[in-house]
């Protein structure tokens, strides 16, 4: 899986691209833990995500709590299909999602 | 007038007679037409003779010629004249009516000629060009023979009875006497009634030679009209009402012509295994012509695109070869559709038709697009071919400009909005009621207005994906590499199956977490993976993912879900997989057969 970086006053924007599942969910976690070290908040930018699995919700879980002492973290650009994932599970009540 | 009685009277009589022959009914039926007028006509005759008779009272002629005694009797007749003209008038024709009217004149003549005045003898010509226009030549002859007997009867009364010139044949007995007399008058004035009578009786056989020969006509056109009728239900087979799809669209269409036969029509039939084409079309003209031009568009259209290649290609090869065969100069405007049932893609070209509406989760849209030149009236024309997707649930609304040209009396047309509108209120409801909501408004609006074209629509609910053929699996170990092969391979069946998107994205979330369920624990008692079999199948109407592995039993729907909300210390860190498989299959079944564990997920498309 590709995940695109960017990062600019000190948040971070982790861009995944493709499927976030059991496979590629790995990948996210290290670029987070990467990032983390640096990053003021992470924000992760959903718009290329087709779905998401439990692994990638695992890891976006892990996320927010490895930045709940700093600005935590952030979910922008959440399609319909990986909505609808983030209800079914009520991480939608959980994540900060814009 | 009341000729209907008269008329089964008639032929039943005739009928009787005829041994039913039915084209005698026309017959019967002209004749009680003309009886009807007839007595009128006679009924006016007898009121100028009535005049006539007035006259003569008022001048003296007939008050004082005659002896009183039989004067009573002209009273008489006059008195039955009017009644039985006046009946005649009041109550309508009967089958008796001609016999009272012709009667009571023949009786009114008599009685002038007997009782007033001889020289009145050929007032009883009058009954007889009265019968003549009731075109029976029996009638005429019988009135003929009659008025010709009772000529020289009334003349040997009238000398009898007369005063006058009693004393010229003093001396000669009753019989020299009244040979005398009919000697003297009889014999001039009844060649003059019978000169009369020539043209009255050839008038009446000309008559019914006219008659004949109408209703001859009105046979002929009867046969038109009948071969008509035939030609209207011939189109009506055409228009099929039983689709070809079944199960995987739901169509309904409806017609109504404004003539006896239609120029519009509407086609549904299947290209290939896997497609089906929808047409509507409208042919410019109306009547006979249109439909046989109709027939022939019809037919070319649905085996060029049958054959199949490129739907643009199929309809330029059909409009050469219709186009080589209008003589008329006619033309149609035609928009096809062709369906392809796995995925729901839809090729379209439009030959300057109205543009359809398609209906998408309850709601409604024109499906605009450029139309092309109007088919079968130029030969080198070029169509292009558009593209759309049905997803399943959706549908298309093809009608024709008769349903937004349907006209109020005031001029306002029912127009795209007003359609759009109706079509809008149906929401969800299944093609016959659309179709039923939309002729109810569209007959609301034009009120008491004539129709004057075609209104033809049909409403095509892509319904249920073609089904895919059994899938025979793919095998592969459970491993990462295996997890690519297999997401592939269900995604490249669902799109086959013609899913709509967020299903395919739904379950490819679910078939990845029981993937990675399999992937982890189902072989962790040995060192090497085992294999996992997958296949993806298209089951009334949903998707059906069945895994297979050969590892330790085990039940993925046992675990209890997980409570998202507890932090994430006491959450439990297996089990949220499982429940988005839950909620998001409308089924998830596991068994064990053997030493095999088998999880079906489904889900409807």
């Amino acid at each position: 899986m590709e995940i695109g970086i960017e990062r600019k006053d000190g948040v971070t924007t982790i861009s995944p691209k493709g499927n976030i599942d059991y496979v590629t969910a790995p990948e996210l976690d290290e670029a987070v833990e990467r990032e983390s070290a640096t990053a003021a908040s992470l924000v992760f930018d959903m718009s290329e995500v087709s779905y998401i699995s439990s692994a990638g919700l695992r890891s976006l879980l892990n996320a927010d709590e490895i930045m709940e002492d700093k600005n935590g973290i952030k979910l922008v650009n959440v399609n319909k299909e990986v909505k609808a994932v983030l209800d079914m599970t009520n991480f939608s009540g959980l994540l900060k999602i814009e | 007038m009341n000729a209907s009685t008269g008329r089964t009277i008639v032929s039943r009589i005739k009928r009787k007679m005829s041994k039913d022959d039915p084209s005698d009914d026309i017959l019967d039926e002209i004749v009680a037409y003309r009886d009807s007028r007839a007595d009128r006509t006679v009924g006016i005759i007898i009121v100028a003779v009535l005049v006539m008779n007035f006259v003569w009272i008022y001048i003296g002629e007939i008050g004082t010629n005659g002896r009183p005694n039989y004067v009573e009797y002209v009273y008489m007749s006059m008195a039955l004249m009017a009644v039985c003209a006046g009946t005649c008038f009041a109550i309508g024709s009967r089958w008796w009516t001609k016999y009272a009217l012709i009667g009571s004149l023949f009786f009114n003549s008599f009685a002038i000629v007997a009782g007033v005045d001889y020289t009145m003898m050929l007032l009883l010509v009058l009954p007889v060009v009265s019968c003549s226009i009731y075109y029976r030549s029996g009638l005429t002859k019988a009135a003929i023979i009659l008025g010709a007997l009772l000529m020289p009867i009334a003349l040997i009364i009238n000398d009898y009875i007369s005063p006058i010139f009693f004393g010229f044949y003093y001396g000669m007995t009753m019989v020299d006497r009244a040979l005398a007399v009919l000697k003297s008058y009889y014999v001039v004035n009844l060649l003059v009634y019978l000169l009369i009578c020539v043209p009255c009786y050839y008038a009446t056989k000309n008559g019914i030679d006219d008659v004949r020969r109408q209703s001859d006509l009105r046979k002929d056109q009867i046969g038109v009209e009948k071969e008509m009728s035939n030609a209207r239900r011939i189109q009506q087979g055409l228009l099929m009402t039983d689709f070809p799809c079944k199960p995987y669209c739901r169509i309904s269409s409806s017609m109504s012509a404004a003539k006896e036969v239609g120029g519009d029509f509407y086609d549904c039939f299947s290209v290939g295994d896997d497609r089906l084409a929808v047409v509507i079309a409208d042919v410019s003209g109306k009547g006979l012509p249109a439909s046989l031009f109709m027939a022939a568009s019809m037919t070319l259209i649905r085996s060029n695109v049958q054959a199949g290649g490129d739907l643009d290609k199929a309809m330029e090869k059909a409009n050469r070869e219709l186009f080589a065969t209008n003589s008329m100069k006619y033309f149609v405007t035609v928009w096809i559709g062709v369906i392809n049932l796995r995925t729901g893609q839809v090729s379209y070209v439009n030959a300057g038709h109205n543009p359809p509406f398609v209906s998408r989760d309850g709601r409604y849209e024109m499906l605009k697009s450029q139309p092309d030149f109007v088919f079968g009236r130029k030969k080198r024309t070029t169509y292009n071919r558009h593209q759309m997707r049905l997803d399943v649930g959706d549908g298309l609304f093809l009608y024709t400009d008769g349903i937004t040209e349907a006209t109020r009396s005031d001029g306002t047309m029912f127009g795209e909005e007003r359609l759009l509108e109706s079509l809008s209120s149906t929401g969800r409801s299944p093609p016959g009621e659309v179709l039923a909501k939309v002729g109810s408004d569209v007959s609301a609006f034009v009120g008491e207005a004539d129709q004057y074209d075609d209104m033809t629509m049909m409403k095509v609910d892509y319904i249920h994906a073609y089904d895919i053929r059994p899938d025979e699996g793919i095998r592969v170990r459970a491993d990462h590499q295996g997890y690519t092969q297999v997401m592939g391979r269900i995604r490249q069946r669902m799109i086959e199956a013609g899913c709509p998107s967020r299903t395919i994205t739904e379950m490819e979330t679910a078939c990845s977490e029981i993937y990675a369920n399999i992937d982890s624990y189902a072989y962790s008692d040995r060192e090497e993976k085992g294999e996992v079999l997958v296949t993806t199948d298209i089951v009334n109407g949903a998707v059906r993912v069945t895994f297979m592995d050969w590892g330790v039993p085990f039940n993925p729907l046992d675990r209890e879900d997980p409570d998202p909300i507890a932090s994430f210390k006491e959450r439990r860190r297996g089990g949220l997989g499982i429940m988005l498989v839950k909620k998001i299959c409308d089924e998830v079944t596991y068994s064990r057969e053997g030493d095999c564990n088998i999880l079906k997920l489904e889900k409807e498309m």
